[in-house]
C-alpha cells in the first residue's frame, strides 16, 4: 500500500492507495503509530483511493481511534466510497467513526470538536 | 469449478480476491453484491493464515470454487491447527475492539458455514451463498 503523509492546520493526513486488508494492516499501523505516540493526535484519514478493506484494516482503525481516545486526538475518515462504506455497515462501525465526504469536512470536523 | 492452491501468505489474497470477483462476475454478481462475497472468502483465508497455521507462510490452502442447483460453493481445506466452530462467537454489536470482526462477517454474509474437522489434520470450511 502506498500511503502519503501531509500535514494541514495542526492535523496529520494519511492518503491510503491500495487495498487495507491483512497484508498491509502491519505497514498502516506502523505509520499510524509514528504520528500517535504523544500529544492529543489530529488525524484524518484519506479513503479515495482504497477500494477494499477487510476486518484486519477495520481493526487497525480500531486501535488507533482506541489510541486516540486515550490521548485525547481525534480522528476523521473521509471520502470512503460505497463499496468500501458498506463493510463499515456491516461491521456496525459505521456509527463509531467519524466518518464524512470531504477533506475540508474532515479538517473542519476535527477542528470544531 | 474452479480450483486453487496457494501457499498461507497474506500476499498472495489480493491474488485470490480478483479471481472469486472473476468467478462472481460469471456467476452474474458485480458491484457490492459480490465484492460483499469476495469479502467472506477474504475472511475466511485470513482466519486459516492466522489461526489455522499460525502466521506460518508455508501452509497449504487448497481453495474451490462451484455453482450448483441455486447455490455457490466455496471450499477452503487447510492442513493446520483444526478450527472448533465452538470458539467462533459472533461478536457483539457493541462490543466495539479488534478482533472477532472476521467470523462475524462471514456469518452476516454468507448463508451457510460448516467447519469439518473429521480429517486427520486440518479443516475443511465449506461456506454456501445462496442465489
Amino acid at each position: 500500500m502506498d500511503i502519503q503523509v501531509d500535514t494541514k492546520d495542526g492535523i496529520t493526513l494519511f492518503h491510503l492507495k491500495g487495498d487495507l486488508d491483512l497484508y498491509s494492516s502491519p505497514q498502516i499501523r506502523n505509520e499510524f503509530s509514528k504520528h500517535s505516540d504523544s500529544g492529543a493526535p489530529k488525524i484524518a484519514v484519506d479513503f479515495s483511493q482504497v477500494e477494499y478493506i477487510d476486518s484486519s484494516g477495520l481493526a487497525t482503525l480500531i486501535e488507533l481511534l482506541q489510541k486516540l481516545k486515550k490521548l485525547n486526538g481525534r480522528l476523521c475518515l473521509y471520502n470512503i466510497n460505497d463499496t468500501v462504506r458498506s463493510v463499515f455497515e456491516l461491521a456496525k462501525l459505521d456509527g463509531i467513526f467519524r466518518i464524512v465526504e470531504t477533506e475540508s469536512a474532515a479538517l473542519d470536523e476535527i477542528q470544531k470538536t | 469449478m474452479l480450483q486453487l492452491s496457494f501457499k498461507s501468505d497474506a500476499k498472495y489474497l489480493r491474488i485470490i480476491r480478483a479471481s472469486v470477483k472473476s468467478f462472481l462476475e460469471i456467476s452474474g454478481y458485480k458491484g457490492k453484491d459480490a465484492m460483499m462475497i469476495v469479502l467472506a472468502v477474504d475472511e475466511a483465508i485470513c482466519n486459516i493464515i492466522r489461526h489455522g497455521y499460525n502466521e506460518r507462510t508455508d501452509g497449504i490452502i487448497n481453495f474451490e470454487m462451484s455453482e450448483s442447483e441455486g447455490k455457490l460453493y466455496f471450499r477452503l481445506r487447510d492442513y493446520g491447527k483444526k478450527s472448533d466452530p465452538k470458539d467462533f462467537k459472533s461478536r457483539k454489536l457493541d462490543n466495539v475492539r479488534p478482533g472477532g470482526l472476521g467470523v462475524f462477517l462471514m456469518q452476516k454474509i454468507m448463508d451457510e458455514i460448516d467447519y469439518d474437522t473429521s480429517n486427520s489434520t486440518g479443516t475443511l470450511l465449506t461456506m454456501v451463498k445462496k442465489k
